[in-house]
């Protein structure tokens, strides 16, 4: 029961630590795009508006734990039974889930809901995103229970 | 005093629901599938764009089964499909009428406008006029609305593809644009960026979301948008040319995801809406009212919202828009357009598989 609880908070923790880095790394790659039109944005602004988007945080976590929650049962499932370490499974997991399950997203509803996943290059920082949860999940996983056990 | 309140709350209610126009509302045509716009032809008949890619006729009251025929294959997916329908000014002389419509498959797809004889069952001579450029691959925002001008040329409004609204900023494409065309589909030489390198010259105005309504005010020589904003920030806009409506560099809007899309609402050398709507009301149809049934409507804005389920009149006084009044509430509808007939009545599109042409004329059973 113990180690479930342990398992259920290192997800947490893995899917907000998700969360933040990905709010951050989108607000990043929407201004980009208005300085990419000749907006100035000061460091003032960006700094608040960075902040302001951390609202999305509860609805984007949400998404986060239905991508890396099948991402991560076939992570466990290969760093069980193959070679490697546990990060090395689930990071790259963490990483897969979130750029397959955004294009799936942008797939089935016409349109890429996180703004900042729009170009490639911040496809691939939400996916860098999604690799540190899935890294942070195998390094407290690792910690945790390797050590109860 | 606190009777004395009451009494004048109860003579304001009163003198509010004299004031407010008396009407019925009659169904004209049902069993429409998304209809999107309405044209009336000059022998009483309508024409009717259903999303999907059909043109309907309703004529005496009756929505003829058999489509016309002869239109164009169009990308319906996503909020894409067959759009506005608009008579040539000179339909009698030369029954020219002008579709716009997605046009393309899903990776590349694209505004289109094209114009074609209609004969009364079909259209003869389609040609293409115009293609939004460049082709995109997402399958929302394509504006798609049409009016003309009094010098003969027409404007269409072209929406920003959704995944790619930094383009709205760019006079390189026709992404998130209004575009003034001639009616051979070319340039007018007077449009604000023919000659400027980097400038596409059938631009007339940029920095537009997805406007789904553009109407001319033949009395003051206005002309009118609405566009939806993201969650909040829907507007309407009073459209000069060259000028920039600021999308996405300001807005009242959030991101769906509850995201900033800008931190500003406002910026140097971008237009500030006359009206904007937050929450967001999604509005997709307009009209300006110059028809003969409703004295007190004269010169008032109609706008069709689809979120609200209502469609919002607008008391414009000056240029300034002093009031709105919401109606057809109760009815509970999405409504995809509303437009002023040629006997003066107020003809709404209801937007479902099950879409239906209402007739507001007056009576005397306010909703």
């Amino acid at each position: 029961m113990k180690t479930l609880a342990m398992y259920v908070a290192a997800f947490l923790l893995a899917v907000i630590t998700t969360g933040l880095a990905a709010s951050v790394f989108s607000t990043q790659f929407v201004l980009a795009g208005l300085e990419s039109t000749g907006v100035d944005v000061p460091l003032a602004e960006r700094v608040r508006m960075t902040v302001l988007d951390l609202r999305i945080l509860i609805l984007y976590s949400m998404l986060i734990a239905a991508f890396f929650l099948p991402a991560f049962l076939v992570a466990g499932l290969c760093a069980g039974r193959l070679p490697g370490s546990r990060r090395a499974w689930f990071a790259p997991a963490g990483a897969s889930a979130i750029v397959i399950g955004l294009k799936l997203m942008e797939y089935s509803l016409g349109g890429m809901m996180v703004a900042g996943a729009r170009s490639p290059a911040g496809l691939v920082f939400q996916g860098l995103a999604g690799a540190l949860g899935g890294w942070c999940f195998a390094q407290l996983t690792t910690r945790w229970v390797g050590r109860k056990q | 005093m606190k009777t004395r309140m009451t009494t004048i709350g109860i003579c304001l209610t009163l003198l509010a629901m004299q004031a407010a126009a008396q009407y019925q509302i009659e169904t004209i045509a049902e069993g429409l599938d998304y209809p999107w716009s309405i044209a009336f032809l000059p022998d009483g008949a309508m024409l009717v764009t259903e999303r999907s890619g059909k043109l309907r006729r309703i004529r005496d009251g009756k929505l003829l089964d058999k489509p016309v025929s002869g239109v164009p294959d169009v990308y319906a997916a996503g909020q894409g499909g067959l759009f506005d329908v608009v008579l040539d000014p000179d339909y009698e002389l030369n029954d020219t009428l002008y579709l716009t419509y997605a046009h393309g498959k899903r990776r590349a797809n694209a505004t289109r406008v094209a114009k074609a004889k209609f004969d009364g069952a079909a259209l003869r001579n389609l040609t293409v006029l115009f293609t939004a450029m460049p082709l995109k691959s997402t399958a929302h925002h394509f504006g798609g609305r049409m009016v003309f001008l009094p010098d003969g040329s027409f404007l269409l409004t072209t929406g920003d593809g959704f995944n790619y609204r930094e383009e709205a900023q760019e006079l390189d494409n026709h992404l998130g644009k209004v575009v003034r065309l001639n009616r051979d589909g070319t340039a007018p030489r007077n449009n604000p960026y023919v000659g400027r390198v980097g400038a596409l010259p059938e631009i007339w105005s940029y920095g537009h979301r997805n406007p789904q309504a553009i109407v001319h005010d033949a009395d003051t020589g206005t002309v009118y948008i609405h566009e939806h904003g993201p969650r909040g920030g829907d507007e309407l806009n009073v459209i000069e040319p060259g000028r920039n409506y600021g999308w996405p560099a300001i807005t009242y809007g959030i991101d769906y995801s509850g995201a900033q899309i800008t931190p500003y609402t406002e910026l140097p050398g971008m237009e500030q809406p006359l009206v904007y709507w937050v929450p967001s009301i999604a509005p997709a149809g307009m009209a300006y009212y110059d028809g003969k049934l409703f004295s007190e409507w004269h010169g008032d804005l109609f706008v069709a919202a689809l979120a609200e389920r209502t469609v919002r009149r607008l008391d414009l006084e000056d240029g300034e828009v002093v009031d709105q009044e919401i109606l057809f509430a109760t009815l509970g509808y999405r409504f995809r357009d509303v437009r002023v007939g040629p006997d003066g009545a107020l003809y709404l599109l209801t937007d479902s598989s099950n879409g239906k042409v209402l007739r507001v004329a007056p009576g005397t059973a306010p909703l």
